[in-house]
């Protein structure tokens, strides 16, 4: 079980008094697997996410991430597995706009997590199809680019699984795909695991699994199927 | 490290530390100026003490000040601060960052602080040997030697509140802190509003009944009197500000579409903009009752008070309602920085920069005509008891041209916090905002 990097128990999430954003959701996902998550707006797909990564507490059950208990973790301790563990990519707000790529890159090392040689950025770098742009401010790029130096931070430090909300959220499906290419790479190549929120039936094409949320409960968990036929689920849970 | 997350937010929020860096600034220059003059005027015993005691109120409201503000800029940079904490920057190392930004900030704003301070106390030293305060012959000597205390003093004091001010957002669940960045919705409750009508209540009760006490009783108990009525009025104050517009709007139905603009859209700063009227009406309350407490004095009995003791009582003032201006247009100044988008919006709906900034202007002059209203209400009564145990009137008196005075600081304080950050925000084309 301790190889599983990330398993939920019973997950519930309750947003003030009464209303239960996640119910009961259990799952668990194998190393090297790439998981979609889907479900329409306000269906708790977000904040799935946010319990699973430890940016949030669940308010019922037990997550462990990368072998560790986050729900029994103190907040510096929480904070340092998912520096050390866990890499992010979110819809936008990724990347601290007045810092050059290469230093964005950098954050998690500079912020204590594990030292990133120069021959692992300009890796990284490449890999992401930015290299020798490393010196360029963010601020300056555009919402591709922007994106591809967020998935480049979020694997330099060989996490355990990578999140991603909603990552092409605000990208052409072109430049969106080339943003999910890099991730399927990822989980290809070098056996990252990657759980993914979308609402975008393209982008979780890519996955090979796909949980479908409904009003905070897990209603469907599949082998992902290809793009029409995830329409189709979609439409039949709404 | 630290040091590279506090340069990036410095660089990246240049608005968010005007406020700690104008708390500093003022800190500086009052301890300049009271320590130079403490340490090389040979002043009366009084004087001395005075100034040993503005010296301290400079230190304490700095902590004061410097945490409420710094509050304002971490709240400007919480998309970063939970960008940080969700890639792995852990509680204790985002107050740290904190703290750092702010005794950065310290140092150029107290060295200014400092030269500023010794041009204000050459100018005061004159104005105390005018008084008798300090010998004919005294002469304000700069002491290069100061700089480094005062420097140090700062430091201390702005990340003493740095780090009081930092404990809460730097512990906020970062998915919690992600979705905050995008929706706050305070709301104007019931038990707001009961606290508030409870304090004003309570003033005003307070004042009624000591006004049959010796003197000197009844001005100790003055001091309750306004602390309530304006903590009551802070608590009051996005009802009041609603009122305010909904009784001015015909008025600012004048000005046309302009004015309507003003008066709806301060119904909906209503509460961000009464953190502003705290001070506000505190620092020209406080004013109003120690002027008026002179002046009804020399026009009842037809003779001057005692000037000395009159002068070091205005200064003291002085310093009260410099720190007392600066919260109040530091609050202003984050609420119109907080709007920029809205700014720019109005821009590309259609509104020339001349439009957007009229309508600035009009909500600096309902803010303006509120607090002045509430600020005369909260020195009428507490001067009511006080001139009628010591005079013998119900009626303070207070000369026209110092009225005027009162009302065209106030309306420049309102503006500095309002119009002036507008006024440079509006300078880049609209549509570079809201990208």
């Amino acid at each position: 079980m301790d190889d599983t990097p990330v398993v939920a128990d019973g997950l519930g999430r309750r947003y003030g008094d009464r209303f239960w954003a996640l119910r009961d959701v259990s799952l668990a996902v194998p190393a090297g697997q790439f998981v979609a998550v889907m479900g329409a707006t306000g269906s708790g797909k977000s904040t799935l996410l946010h319990c699973l990564a430890g940016l949030d507490r669940p308010t019922a059950g037990r997550v462990r991430l990368a072998g560790r208990d986050v729900t029994r973790l103190r907040e510096a301790a929480l904070t340092r597995l998912r520096r050390d563990r866990v890499g992010f990519v979110f819809q936008s707000y990724n990347l601290l706009s007045t810092l050059t790529v290469s230093r964005n890159v950098l954050l998690p090392a500079r912020l204590g997590g594990p030292r990133i040689t120069p021959a692992a950025l300009a890796t990284i770098l490449d890999a992401v199809g930015l290299s020798g742009l490393g010196d360029r401010l963010v601020g300056d790029l555009s919402g591709g680019q922007r994106q591809r130096v967020a998935v480049a931070r979020a694997l330099v430090t060989r996490p355990a699984v990578v999140f991603a909300d909603e990552p092409t959220g605000a990208l052409d499906p072109t430049t969106g795909g080339q943003v999910l290419r890099l991730l399927r790479d990822a989980v290809d190549r070098d056996g990252v695991t990657v759980v993914m929120v979308s609402h975008d039936p393209l982008a979780a094409a890519h996955s090979d699994r796909l949980l479908l949320l409904r009003e905070g409960r897990l209603v469907a968990d599949t082998r992902t199927p290809d793009a029409p036929s995830i329409s189709a689920l979609l439409a039949v849970a709404a | 490290m630290r040091a590279g997350i506090a340069a990036q937010a410095l660089r990246a929020h240049r608005w968010a530390f005007v406020g700690p860096a104008s708390t500093q600034l003022v800190a500086a220059m009052v301890l300049s100026a009271t320590l130079t003059l403490r340490l090389t005027v040979d002043g009366s015993p009084d004087l001395l003490d005075a100034l040993t005691a503005f010296a301290l109120i400079a230190v304490y409201l700095t902590i004061l000040l410097v945490g409420v503000t710094m509050n304002a800029a971490i709240a400007q940079q919480a998309r970063d601060v939970a960008l940080l904490r969700a890639i792995g920057a852990t509680p204790g190392r985002i107050r740290r960052a904190v703290a750092l930004e702010a005794a950065v900030v310290a140092l150029p704003a107290g060295g200014a602080g400092y030269l500023l301070g010794l041009l204000a106390g050459w100018a005061w030293l004159g104005s105390l040997v005018d008084h008798g305060l300090a010998p004919a012959g005294a002469r304000f000597t700069p002491e290069p030697l100061l700089l480094a205390p005062i420097l140090g003093v700062l430091v201390v004091t702005s990340t003493v509140g740095a780090l009081i001010a930092a404990v809460r957002p730097s512990r906020a669940r970062p998915a919690v802190a992600l979705a905050e960045a995008e929706t706050r919705r305070p709301r104007f409750t019931a038990v707001r509003a009961a606290f508030g009508l409870l304090l004003v209540a309570g003033g005003v009760t307070l004042s009624v009944s000591i006004a049959d006490l010796a003197p000197d009783a009844a001005d100790d108990a003055a001091f309750f009197v306004m602390l309530a009525l304006c903590v009551g009025v802070g608590f009051l104050g996005p009802f009041v500000l609603r009122s305010a517009v909904a009784v001015g709007r015909p008025v600012l139905a004048l000005a046309g579409g302009t004015g309507h603009l003003a008066a709806d859209s301060v119904a909906v700063l209503s509460r961000a903009l009464s953190g502003a009227l705290v001070p506000l009406v505190l620092a020209v309350a406080f004013a109003g009752v120690k002027i008026a407490v002179h002046t009804t004095t020399t026009h009842v009995t037809g003779r001057a008070g005692p000037a000395a003791e009159a002068w070091l009582d205005y200064s003291g003032t002085t310093v009260y309602c410099l720190f007392a201006a600066v919260a109040a247009v530091n609050t202003l100044a984050t609420v119109v920085v907080g709007r920029r988008r809205d700014l720019a919006l109005l821009g590309l709906a259609g509104a020339t920069r001349g439009r957007v900034l009229a309508v600035v202007v009009c909500e600096a002059g309902i803010v303006t005509v509120t607090g002045l209203v509430l600020a005369t209400g909260v020195a009428g009564v507490t001067l009511m008891p006080m001139v009628h145990t010591a005079l013998g009137t119900w009626m303070p008196y207070v000369p026209t041209t110092t009225l005027a005075a009162g009302v065209l600081v106030t309306a420049a304080v309102v503006a500095a916090g309002t119009v002036l950050p507008a006024a440079l925000l509006t300078r880049r084309p609209p549509v570079r905002e809201v990208r």
